[in-house]
């Protein structure tokens, strides 16, 4: 992991002071007549997609003419991974593993390419795998805070909370950057947490360079905190600001979306969420903007976007990745394949027994009229005390289902307390029944 | 750093890839990728087009295809494609489109249309684009006359584990008016502002050139011999730009009159703290970056050098102001005698006793040297700490080191020479009488121009600290 560190930090740092007492820089005259789109958006800078391509179009022409050995193989796995992040493309993530593969064929002790690895199957959602991977390269090098990172993340996927608290507690201590911080606001968030969570995330922003894209992310994620707690000035802030940094940053503008479909701007969240959809169609934004036109009376277009979910769902399967959580979530919501929605939720908390697993199954049994089991499951889900609006929605309609009519409107009433916008669906329903 | 947070990212950008699929979209499944391949004749300008839409895009765009879809939507692919002859547009006229759906993954289709676009030949400078689809990811190729086509109108995707996807949007060429084509690569303007930053400028270059001396694939003998002359080269350029302790060094000597060995120690000092101040800074950077973030740090660094760079300006300018002030009594008691101590002393002359009408705050010891030259070369220069923890990171330490040494040596041969000039330059002025009076000015315009770049350096760190 020095090797990464240290390239990044004296990259950073030539790049920033170099600036500085070198010579003025000559402007390159600009390419005649060529304008770039007003309209474009990009999953991050240019600026960082300009980097990751350069040095994997040095790696690429290095390797080609002179052989190459495990590192470099490692770090063109490393920057193929790091360009699909950017771009989205998959054609980049294809070409990670062989590379990877390939570099520790050449040296099985390689820890970049351990890591890496481990980042890969994590992407896969195969968390086992990820564990195994980080397991390994900490083997090689008990000092690696990329390692105790990847590790960290499949271990909370995996609902290992405790461990994953003092993963992440060895990971800060080996170097409390961005990536330590980051990670440290989301335990403390999903242990229920939520100012401190905040003030990680800012700790995180703070320790980026403002305009990297790891950076746009970690503000994007601190403007979801402010929204999952209701502050939706706050969040909007933290989303216009990562936009401001990275124009055009994809999750920002879904983040902004978001938040004009919280104040009832539909048509602003609609024409925000499009160019969203279309550069990136994530289920989770294409699931959003059917909510809103849902919520603007627009059901037909709505209902093009949960089918387009549809169709991601078939892909997902053919293609043997595990988003049953996921999955099992949005069908419940949408009355989609009730007869197997259980089956779905029960895949999904047995491949990731954690706490959102748990509510998704717990949803599920809740859809299917098993009350008492969905019960039992929401009580796991809200076992570590996380602040979560739909947790204790999930939990109160299960209440009522129970005949629990206090403790069930009660339980509502907390979950638009946490956050009156928790969801374009079911905050008014909560309000109809608190009522 | 970058990894770690971005499988946080990774975990929500899971996108469904084929592990076994044969009929899965090559490129993933919601790419829509691009082709235009042009072709000239006689009497026309031919635009090849193909539009490949992976399964999810097709999803979208399968409820708006009819029966006039297919010639619907190559006329408004064709309004996308840009083409200009001699800064004149032309317009594109789409004609045969063939529309088909063949079957992808998960019982998905995916969505093919290929069509022509012509127009009148005309002009010789060509510029194409291709604006459809610009925001959405896929493979986006432009194919000039004369040029390989690699993906085979988007049927053959290369699978080599060492290319990157094409991403051309524009290209220009010149095609002969006669001969029918002269091509030219695609140009590629759309530059981010790091790349301009990184590709175009000196800067870069200098960076690319010292740093990338750490990184050859094999330490062959010739490889060691030439980066370190290369190392020797760059520093000896280094000492030439701003801000490295040279005009600390060539404010001081002019002002205090130096001598040649001064001269020397100034240059040596300035690069011996220099390259100390890379390696301290090096450990700090390795050690502290378990607390603090190195780029967080340096501006820091910078500003406090800076700060004691002023205070030792200072510490030249109020003795020399006030000598200056006495002399000025001095010259109304003896006019005239200055002329003889100034010419004295253009002789080069160092022992005290020969001076006895300067002013002894004027006057350099070894001792004033070495600190102005300390405080002058502990800026650390970014490009060498480059170097130290490239090395670092390649487990190149030693030879890391040797390059910084020899990086050093090439500064110091130019700050040294830099000096002696400067000396040389000194004794130069002050046989003109004319500038005799000015002269006992110049110690003090020294010391200034010695706080003034030290509170420029501290700025510098402010500014980059983000403080102002």
């Amino acid at each position: 992991m020095w090797q990464r560190l240290t390239r990044a930090i004296s990259s950073a740092i030539a790049l920033g002071l170099l600036a500085g007492c070198g010579q003025p820089a000559a402007r390159p005259a600009p390419t005649p007549a060529i304008q770039p789109l007003t309209e474009t958006l990009s999953l991050s800078p240019d600026s960082a997609e300009g980097a990751t391509e350069k040095a994997i179009a040095e790696l690429q022409t290095a390797i080609r003419e002179r052989g190459g050995s495990a590192e470099q193989y490692a770090r063109l796995g490393a920057g193929y991974l790091q360009r699909w992040r950017e771009t989205a493309d998959p054609s980049f993530y294809g070409k990670a593993e062989p590379a990877l593969d390939k570099a520790l064929e050449l040296d099985p002790s390689n820890v970049d390419a351990l890591i890496e690895l481990g980042a890969l199957a994590s992407s896969r959602h195969d968390f086992g795998q990820a564990l195994a991977w980080a397991g390994r390269a900490i083997e090689q090098d008990g000092h690696s805070s990329a390692a105790y990172g990847v590790k960290a993340d499949a271990l909370v996927e995996l609902g290992r909370y405790q461990q994953a608290i003092d993963t992440i507690q060895r990971m800060v201590d080996l170097r409390p950057d961005l990536s330590s911080y980051s990670r440290v606001s989301y335990i403390r968030e999903l242990t229920g947490d939520t100012p401190n969570a905040i003030l990680a995330m800012r700790q995180a922003v703070a320790a980026g360079a403002p305009t990297a894209d790891d950076t746009a992310w970690a503000r994007y994620q601190l403007g979801m905190l402010y929204f999952n707690s209701g502050q939706l000035d706050a969040a909007e802030q933290e989303f216009q600001a990562a936009l401001h940094f990275l124009p055009g940053y994809v999750h920002a503008r879904a983040g902004l979306a978001l938040v004009s479909a919280a104040r009832g701007d539909y048509d602003g969240a609609i024409a925000l969420y499009k160019p969203v959809t279309d550069t990136l169609p994530l289920p989770q934004y294409v699931i959003e903007l059917g909510d809103v036109y849902a919520a603007s009376g627009r059901d037909d277009l709505a209902q093009q976007q949960y089918e387009l979910v549809g169709a991601m769902e078939q892909l997902y399967q053919a293609s043997g990745a595990n988003v049953d959580m996921e999955m099992a979530l949005f069908d419940a919501d949408h009355d989609r394949h009730l007869d197997s929605l259980v089956d779905e939720g029960q895949r999904g908390v047995r491949e990731r027994p954690s706490i959102l697993g748990h509510d998704a199954l717990a949803w599920t049994l809740y859809k299917a009229g098993r009350y008492e089991e969905a019960e039992a499951e929401e009580k796991l889900a809200m076992s570590t005390g996380m602040k979560n609006a739909l947790f204790q929605f999930h939990m109160g309609m299960i209440q009522l289902g129970l005949a629990h009519t206090t403790e069930g409107s009660t339980m509502l009433r907390t979950a638009l307390a946490i956050n009156p916008y928790f969801s374009l669906r079911y905050a008014p329903l909560a309000h109809e029944l608190t009522a | 750093m970058k990894r770690c947070l971005a499988v946080m990212l990774g975990l929500l950008l899971t996108v469904a890839w084929p592990t076994a699929a044969a009929l899965a979209h090559p490129l993933g499944n919601f790419t829509v990728n691009r082709y235009s391949r042009i072709e000239l004749t006689d009497t026309e300008i031919r635009v090849r087009y193909v539009l490949d839409m992976a399964e999810i895009p097709t999803f979208q765009e399968l409820p708006l295809v009819d029966q006039g879809y297919a010639s619907r939507k190559a006329a408004e692919l064709a309004g996308g494609a840009h083409l200009s002859a001699d800064g004149r547009d032309l317009r594109l006229q789409a004609s045969e489109p063939q529309l088909s759906l063949l079957d992808g993954q998960g019982g998905l289709k995916t969505l093919r249309l290929a069509a022509w676009f012509t127009a009148p030949r005309a002009g010789s400078a060509i510029r194409y684009e291709d604006t459809n689809y610009r925001s959405r990811v896929g493979w986006s190729e432009i194919v000039l006359p004369g040029q390989t086509d690699v993906s085979h109108e988007l049927t053959d995707y290369p699978s080599d584990l060492l290319s990157s996807p094409l991403d051309q949007h524009a290209a220009a060429f010149t095609a002969g008016v006669e001969t029918g084509a002269r091509s030219a690569g695609p140009s590629l303007p759309f530059k981010g502002p790091l790349d301009l930053l990184l590709g175009d400028t000196g800067i870069a270059k200098a960076k690319d050139a010292f740093a990338g001396l750490i990184d050859p694939a094999e330490l062959s003998a010739a490889v060691v011999l030439f980066s370190l002359l290369a190392a020797l080269v760059l520093g000896a350029l280094h000492a030439l730009s701003p801000g490295h302790g040279k005009t600390i060094v060539a404010a001081y000597l002019v002002g205090s009159r130096g001598t040649a060995w001064q001269a020397v120690v100034l240059g040596l000092t300035v690069t011996a703290t220099h390259t100390a101040g890379v390696f301290a800074l090096g450990l700090v950077t390795l050690f502290a970056s378990k607390y603090v973030l190195p780029e967080q740090l340096y501006p820091w660094l910078s500003f406090s050098s800076g700060m004691l760079v002023v205070l030792i300006g200072l510490g030249l300018f109020v003795p020399r102001l006030r000598a200056a002030l006495l002399q000025a009594h001095h010259h109304e008691a003896e006019a005239g005698h200055s002329h003889a101590s100034h010419e004295h002393h253009a002789h080069g002359h160092d022992h005290d006793h020969d001076h006895d009408h300067t002013p002894d705050a004027a006057r350099p010891s070894i001792r004033r040297v070495v600190a102005l030259g300390i405080s002058g070369g502990l800026l650390p220069c970014p490009s060498a700490l480059v170097v130290l923890l490239s090395a670092v990171s390649l487990h190149r330490i030693g030879f890391g080191l040797v390059l910084i040494c020899a990086f050093s040596l090439g500064l110091a041969g130019v700050l040294t020479a830099v000096g002696l000039l400067l000396v040389h330059a000194g004794s130069y002025v002050s046989r003109f009488k004319a500038s005799a009076r000015l002269l006992p000015a110049l110690p003090m315009a020294s010391a200034f121009v010695v706080m003034l770049a030290g509170a420029a350096i501290s700025a510098q760190g402010l500014l980059q600290a983000g403080v102002i």
